[in-house]
């Protein structure tokens, strides 16, 4: 009796343990990703990008470390006074946090989203010689994200971005492109102030564009 | 109460107090601080990243507990914790990691076309938008350095070498009768839109162990692996239209698309030099299908089917009459390719390619019929056991068959060839890659072994050295061949040195070689292979693209020196498909108000060389430079609507390809001569290319 009494006492204290596990998976999680409010220099990201590099080392299983990885890679390449190759070097490896993230998690719309920042990222760093050639594949996955989940605000968002991109650049109407916008804005507003470590980013984006539109008319 | 112990000391052995600390300063292979570097207790989120001095500090850690240290673009270190590390500041030095995108390349005679590599010479869409190409791959490549331009063919010349001394592979397999059959004087096309493939690899002189009956050079195209999205393609063109639709679905793929041109319209409006009874006309088809097998398979069939003809009266030295002469042609292409990764080690491809080609020519009353097939099967294994070095074999076989009847009279020839190859290339360091081959081929009861080997070397960030040499063979050609099936094969060897210079904005490369030609054919009137033949020169290509804003531009240089004793020429003879001197500009001129992109290309090139009977010796004579200058205004309203416009020769310069002489002298003792013009003084196009796709999210949008 004595004995089970001490095997339950051992088990439970095992679950216990592993719950904490669990439980300071999303506190880490949530911890990180508070720092982004905080960004101001590059430094910042790298701190970032390098503790959700540590959580997907531990967490083998978990799509989101490595996602938010490739994330803050993405808009690291985007800090000022880059050389077009450092550029290059943190979306090469923003490209193998978004296949670590495929290989754990298949082909979500969030992945593809993700993948189509990146892309839409190297062509910002050389869009007179990337612009033509890439643009099919950013649009291409921009679009099948959003048809694999057409309440995704972040699939609206970017396929309204890059409508809009287009539209300005071709000097046509850009009511097609703001249409998407608000609609992203609008499945922002509704799903607000949830405290989730699922990706949520993209709202200010979408409210400056939003602006943007507005502004034109 | 024991087992409460063990049980007690297991579970809260994860939890021990770890209490030391590490701290210490991380710094390349020059002592450089490197910021940003991870460092963390393996399989732990306890870590941390190394400040603006490259320090850190690490607490709660433990003696055997395992640091790792990583940082992009260096090789990771793991550090085993001892008690000694806890008492000093570390002093940490990370490797430089190995990149085989950034190590040095061999780009001796290889001309890689892709989207992939800043470093690339050119990019897929360089050659839709090339003007003076008229969206034809060949048009593009003759830009190229190390080709010749000879506007009256249309095919490739490389380096001295003769348009069939250039062999082209759609994904890794042989296209039989690659351009369309035309009559003499009339230039031809490839047979493929070059929005069939993503990119291409064109080698003009020492390629790889891989490829083989290809005395100069090799073009390997790759088709489109999986296209992203569903959509039509209409284009109307001043010489046809053409409709192509994609479909795709979850794992399949497939394009439909058909074409036809005619341009009897055209010809109405602009002159021609040649009579032409029926317009070049086409009528062509093509199939693609993609399947994806598993994660990493895939399988990739292509059919194309293509039916041309043109019919001519032209003028013949020494007749009075003119000649009827008529060409139809009907060519058949099939391509199965299936390639798959077998982990990130393996990758295993092949796949099997059929070619059949049937033209019917007639001249006057002459009836010729030509048959022609050619069978290719290929595997192909590569292992990549480290980054960098990588390991090729394969193993691959042909099969062709040629026919003619003429007179009534049917002949044909038959013929299989075997080959192996095996290549590795091996990165000594970022500065040094050595890659080594041989191919060893078997055909009528021969066998030939050569060896391939190249090497590049980075003199500097910028720039880089390399060097590659090979051996080569063909076999000669089927209409030969009907002839006398003993012929012995053309030997050839190649040996260049290319000097690379990359900066952001500019690529410059200058290339020297020597080729050595040995059995080369020769006719007595019997043919033999007792002639010989060597071609030295060298290639600069210089582009610049940004350097002035939005403007794009290229300039090749190419000088060949080539001669050979061959044919029924009783010394060594200046061929005249290779002038001399080979110039071409290109630029291209984005002008964003016009929503406008302006191009102009101008070749020009020393003149062809071509045998006098009216003057001593052979080959002695040149016809005046040839040159071409030529304009294009792509514009693009829309994002899925582009007009084209392009005009050659804008000057109208008269170039002359060569002469013709009678066989007998006339009264004066002098032979006649016939120039052989171009076909036509300028080529004018004008094309409406306009894509619809798959927008149904838009509608679902407004219908929210």
């Amino acid at each position: 009796m004595k004995k089970a009494a001490l095997l339950v006492t051992a088990i439970f204290f095992s679950l216990a343990l592993q719950a904490q596990s669990g439980e300071s998976y999303q506190n880490y999680m949530k911890e990180t990703l508070a720092l982004y409010d905080s960004v101001k220099t590059m430094d910042d990201y790298k701190g970032i990008a390098n503790r959700f590099d540590r959580i997907a080392n531990a967490e083998e299983k978990e799509w989101l470390p490595v996602y938010y990885a490739g994330l803050t890679n993405i808009y690291m390449s985007f800090v000022r006074g880059l050389e077009t190759e450092q550029r290059d070097d943190y979306l090469d490896k923003a490209l193998e946090y978004v296949d670590r993230a495929e290989e754990i998690a298949g082909e979500t719309s969030e992945i593809i989203l993700l993948r189509g920042y990146v892309y839409m990222a190297k062509v910002s760093v050389n869009p007179a010689i990337r612009g033509m050639t890439l643009s099919a594949k950013v649009s291409g996955l921009f679009e099948r994200a959003l048809a694999m989940d057409p309440q995704n605000p972040r699939a609206n968002l970017m396929v309204g971005r890059w409508k809009y991109g287009s539209a300005q650049f071709f000097g046509s109407s850009t009511d097609d492109a703001c249409a998407y916008m608000q609609k992203a804005l609008s499945i922002y507003k509704n799903q607000a102030e949830k405290a989730t470590i699922e990706p949520s980013w993209g709202q200010n984006q979408a409210q400056g564009m939003s602006e943007k539109c507005l502004g034109k008319e | 109460m024991k087992h409460l112990i063990i049980i007690f000391s297991i579970l809260f052995a994860q939890s021990t107090s770890a209490q030391h600390k590490v701290s210490g300063w991380v710094n390349d292979q020059n002592g450089v601080a490197l910021v940003g570097v991870n460092i963390y207790l393996q399989g732990s989120y306890n870590g941390t990243t190394t400040n603006r001095e490259g320090f850190f500090q690490l607490n709660d850690l433990d003696a055997s507990d395992t640091l790792i240290i990583s940082m992009m673009g260096f090789d990771t270190y793991a550090m085993v914790l001892e008690a000694s590390h806890f008492e000093n500041h570390q002093k940490i030095v990370l490797k430089e990691a190995f990149n085989k995108l950034k190590a040095v390349s061999i780009s001796a005679g290889s001309i890689e076309v892709s989207d992939e590599k800043q470093s690339v010479v050119l990019s897929p869409l360089d050659v839709v938008t090339t003007s003076g190409a008229l969206g034809d791959v060949i048009g593009a490549l003759k830009t190229l350095p190390g080709t010749a331009s000879n506007e009256a063919d249309g095919r490739l010349f490389v380096r001295g070498g003769s348009a069939n001394e250039t062999a082209i592979f759609i994904d890794g397999l042989r296209l039989g009768n690659a351009f369309g059959t035309t009559l003499s004087g009339i230039p031809t096309r490839s047979r493929f839109s070059p929005q069939l493939f993503k990119g291409s690899f064109f080698s003009t002189g020492a390629y790889s162990a891989e490829f083989g009956q290809a005395l100069s050079s090799v073009l390997s195209l790759n088709s489109i692996d999986f296209p992203l999205r569903r959509q039509t393609d209409f284009s109307f063109m001043s010489v046809g239209g053409s409709l192509s639709h994609t479909e795709v679905w979850e794992r399949q793929a497939v394009t439909a698309n058909i074409g036809y041109t005619n341009l009897q319209p055209y010809m109405a409006f602009v002159p021609q030099n040649i009579d032409f009874k029926t317009a070049p006309h086409s009528f062509s088809g093509e199939l693609l299908f993609r399947q994806k097998v598993s994660k990493h398979g895939m399988l990739k069939a292509f059919y194309a089917y293509q039916n041309s003809g043109l019919e001519v009266l032209r003028d013949q030295i020494d007749q009075e009459d003119q000649q009827r002469a008529k060409v139809a042609n009907d060519f058949h292409h099939l391509n199965l390719n299936y390639r798959q990764d077998l982990g990130k080690k393996h990758l295993i491809d092949g796949g099997f390619s059929l070619s059949i080609n049937k033209d019917n020519i007639k001249l006057d009353s002459l009836d010729i019929f030509q048959g022609s097939q050619l069978y290719h099967a290929k595997l192909r294994y590569q292992y990549f056991p480290q980054e960098r070095l990588r390991f090729k074999l394969g193993a691959e076989g042909f099969n062709r068959f040629f026919e003619e009847s003429l007179f009534n009279a049917a002949r044909s020839n038959a013929g299989q060839q075997w080959a192996s190859f095996a290549e590795a290339d091996y990165h000594f360091n970022s500065d040094l890659v050595l890659k080594g081959g041989m191919r060893y081929t078997r055909y009528a009861d021969t066998d030939f072994l050569m060896p391939r080997a190249s090497l590049g070397y980075r003199l500097s960030q910028r720039s880089s050295l390399s060097l590659a040499f090979g051996d080569y063979v063909q076999q000669q050609s089927p209409r030969v061949l009907i002839v006398d099936d003993a012929l012995r094969s053309t030997q050839a060897q190649h040996y260049v040195a290319n000097y690379q210079y990359l900066q952001k904005n500019h690529t410059l490369r200058i290339e020297a070689y020597f080729k050595n030609y040995q059995q080369v054919l020769r006719q007595n009137p019997n043919y033999h292979t007792n002639g010989s033949g060597y071609a030295r020169g060298l290639d600069i290509f210089w582009r610049n693209r940004g350097g002035i804003k939005n403007l794009d531009y290229w300039f090749t240089y190419s000088f060949i020196d080539s001669k050979r004793h061959w044919r029924h020429f009783q010394e060594q003879v200046q061929p005249t498909f290779a002038p001399r001197h080979n110039a071409a500009l290109v630029s291209k001129y984005w002008l964003g108000a016009l929503n406008s992109q302006l191009g102009s290309s101008f070749i020009v090139n020393s003149g062809y060389s071509y045998d006098n009977p009216n003057l001593v010796g052979e080959m002695e004579s040149r016809t005046k430079a040839f040159h071409s200058l030529n304009f294009s205004w792509s514009y693009l309203p829309k994002p899925n609507l582009i007009v084209h416009f392009e005009i050659t020769n804008v000057l109208g310069r008269e170039n002359v390809f060569g002469y013709q002489y009678s066989s007998t002298a006339n009264e004066n003792g002098q032979f006649n001569q016939l120039a052989i013009p171009q076909a036509a003084k300028r080529f004018i196009f004008l094309g409406v290319f306009y894509t619809l796709s798959n927008d149904k999210k838009a509608n679902q949008l407004n219908n929210l």
